[in-house]
C-alpha cells in the first residue's frame, strides 16, 4: 500500500492511495495519512486505485475525516471501484463523507 | 512460524492471535485465490470475511492465561458453488451472530470507528453459523463462488 499527494487546485490536496486497504495496507499508511489529514483543510481521497477495503480501512477514513472536519476543513472520497464503493455504502460511510466521481465536483465540494 | 497447508482441496492457516498474525492473512488469501482461480467478487468476499473474523478475535477475544488461546485457525474448503470458511479460536465464548446490525450514521461524529466487521460479513456471506465446540468458538461462513 502506498500513498502520494498532489495539489489539484490552490489549497486542495488529493491523497492518491494505491493498493489494498486491508489490515497490513492500512497500517502501512496510517501514520502518513493521519499526519497529512491533520495538516490539510481541503482534502480529496482518491480511491480509484484501491482494490480492497474492510473495517480497518473504513476506520482510517473516518478518523481522517473527523480530523479534517474538526479544523473546519472538508473532505470527500473520489472514484472508488465498485467493490470498494459497496463497502462504503454498506457501512453508511457515504452518509457522512461524500463520494464523488468527477474531479471538478470534488474540488468544488471541498472548496466550499 | 505460521503453518499453512493445502490438504487435498482445503486450505488451512494457523496465525498468532496478534496484529503480526493478522498481517499474514493477505498473502495467504492471495495464494488461496490463485489456487482456486476465484473471480473478483468471491475473492473480495473471502478476503473481507477472513480479515473481519480474525481481526475480531485478535482485537476483542478474551481468554484466561494458559487457556491455549494464542492462535486463530482459519480454514477454506471449496465446493462446487460455495466456499466454506471456518474461523476457530479458544477464547471465551462469543457468538457474533448475536450482535445487532448497527444503524447507519447520519453525522460524521456519529460514525462508528469499529464494530462494523460482523455487519460487513453478513453482507458478503450466504450463511453464517456459530458453535461452541470443545472449548472453542467456531464461526462457519458460506461464501458464493
Amino acid at each position: 500500500m502506498r500513498m502520494e499527494t498532489e495539489e489539484v487546485a490552490p489549497g486542495v490536496t488529493k491523497f492518491n492511495l494505491v493498493g489494498r486497504l486491508d489490515i497490513g495496507g492500512t497500517q502501512e499508511i496510517e501514520l502518513q495519512f493521519n499526519a497529512l489529514a491533520g495538516a490539510q483543510r481541503k482534502v480529496i481521497v482518491d480511491l480509484s486505485q484501491v482494490d480492497f477495503i474492510a473495517s480497518l480501512g473504513l476506520r482510517l477514513l473516518i478518523v481522517g475525516a473527523r480530523t479534517v472536519q474538526r479544523k473546519g476543513g472538508r473532505i470527500v472520497l473520489f472514484r472508488p471501484p465498485i467493490e470498494v464503493e459497496a463497502v462504503l455504502i454498506s457501512s453508511g460511510t457515504d452518509n457522512v463523507v461524500p463520494i464523488l466521481r468527477h474531479l471538478d465536483e470534488a474540488i468544488h465540494a471541498v472548496s466550499g | 512460524m505460521p503453518s499453512a497447508a493445502d490438504a487435498g482441496s482445503s486450505f488451512t492457516l494457523r496465525i498468532a492471535r496478534s496484529m503480526t498474525g493478522l498481517e499474514q492473512l493477505g498473502g495467504w488469501v492471495d495464494k488461496v485465490t490463485a489456487a482456486l482461480g476465484l473471480g473478483e467478487s468471491p475473492e473480495y468476499a473471502l478476503r473481507l470475511c477472513l480479515e473481519e473474523a480474525a481481526a475480531n478475535v485478535v482485537m476483542h477475544g478474551v481468554a484466561e492465561a494458559g487457556a491455549d488461546a494464542d492462535c486463530v485457525l482459519l480454514k477454506v474448503e471449496p465446493a462446487a458453488d460455495t466456499l466454506r470458511v471456518t474461523v476457530e479460536d479458544r477464547c471465551d465464548a462469543f457468538d457474533p451472530l448475536g450482535v445487532a446490525t448497527p444503524s447507519p450514521p447520519i453525522k460524521l461524529e456519529d460514525a462508528r470507528i469499529g464494530g462494523l466487521g460482523i455487519h460487513l460479513m453478513r453482507q458478503y456471506t450466504k450463511a453464517m453459523a456459530y458453535a461452541r465446540v470443545d472449548g472453542a468458538n467456531r464461526l462457519t461462513l458460506t461464501i458464493g463462488r
